[in-house]
């Protein structure tokens, strides 16, 4: 079992409370996304890999490829948020009012078809809302979520 | 008389090569239908998708493949071909439930989109492995990197119909799809 630090919880916790998705969900997506905090682009406080829209604070992630013969430097923009709380609230208003995740918000009383709704939407892996699930359950994290008694397998 | 016999020739010669290209273009309109797709997924325009976030590269033709746009989380994107008739997946992940490129292999080439494979070509090695298959009438291909506890995914699948016309896309497509780390 890993390791989710106090304000980490407490962060998805409040993000649940406001937003009413899934904390259990939230919390597999910040150890997925973030591989348990060690992997977020420096000083962006985004753990979960948001990428940043015109007129949006940003850092810059960057990586060298060969293309056509030549080495290149190729950046992506990612969200900067101001605190780990900021990015939290952020990522719940993103799954529980954007129409993109329609299908999600539908189910948001559901954890795990919550995370299996977001599979070919916030990520392109196909095995994404299993990786959630997978992490949801090896970690119990559904002892998060406000009571509804009702649960998919 | 000469004026004459030249007129004719020419005549001849016209209704000759106006002949010779219907016959042509016949011929082709016939010979092209399968070839036609062919050379132009090999021909094409290949331009190349960088994914800064998990460090990977892959070539595409652009004439042929259309980019979907990358996802929220900037893990990676699908391409759709013209014809609608195959699908191309890359994306890059945290290896955060510890799984060995075996383990990874094994759940692939078991399931693919939720349908089962039967694989007929697959190498594993090193940290990287390819397999190929059928898939409910549908030919899959995968090749997975798994480095610095990441794993970087090429998916592309395509009706068995379709055969030459995207087998050597696969091939280009597989050769030129790199992890950067």
């Amino acid at each position: 079992m890993a390791t989710f630090p106090p304000g980490v919880i407490q962060a998805a916790v409040r993000s649940a409370q406001t937003w009413h998705i899934p904390a259990s969900v939230t919390l597999a997506q910040w150890a997925l996304e973030s591989d348990y905090g060690k992997a977020m682009p420096p000083g962006s406080n985004n753990p979960f890999g948001i990428k940043a829209k015109a007129g949006e604070a940003y850092v810059l992630a960057s990586t060298r490829e060969v293309v056509n013969g030549k080495s290149i430097e190729v950046n992506a923009k990612f969200r900067k948020f101001f605190s780990l709380d900021n990015a939290f609230d952020d990522h719940g208003r993103l799954l529980a009012t954007c129409p993109a995740y329609l299908a999600a918000q539908r189910v948001r009383n559901d954890a795990n078809a919550f995370a299996d709704a977001l599979t070919g939407v916030y990520a392109t892996d196909p095995h994404y809302g299993w990786k959630l699930k997978t992490i949801m359950q090896g970690n119990n994290l559904y002892q998060y979520d406000a009571p509804t008694g009702k649960t998919s397998t | 008389m000469n004026r004459r016999w030249a007129w004719g020739a020419a005549i001849a010669v016209v209704f000759g090569l106006s002949a010779a290209g219907i016959w042509l273009a016949g011929m082709r309109r016939v010979s092209d239908v399968p070839e036609t797709r062919h050379s132009q997924a090999v021909t094409d325009t290949f331009e190349t998708y960088v994914n800064a976030r998990f460090a990977y590269s892959v070539c595409y033709p652009r004439e042929l493949l259309f980019p979907q746009g990358e996802a929220v989380n900037g893990d990676g994107q699908r391409f759709v071909s013209k014809d609608g008739l195959a699908r191309v997946v890359v994306f890059g992940s945290n290896n955060v439930l510890e799984q060995t490129l075996q383990q990874i292999f094994d759940q692939d080439s078991k399931d693919f989109d939720g349908r089962p494979v039967s694989v007929s070509d697959r190498s594993i090695g090193g940290d990287s492995f390819t397999f190929s298959g059928d898939s409910g009438g549908d030919i899959v291909f995968e090749k997975t990197y798994l480095r610095n506890d990441r794993t970087k995914t090429l998916d592309i699948v395509y009706p068995k119909t379709a055969g030459a016309a995207y087998a050597a896309l696969v091939r280009r497509m597989a050769e030129c799809f790199r992890s950067a780390d």
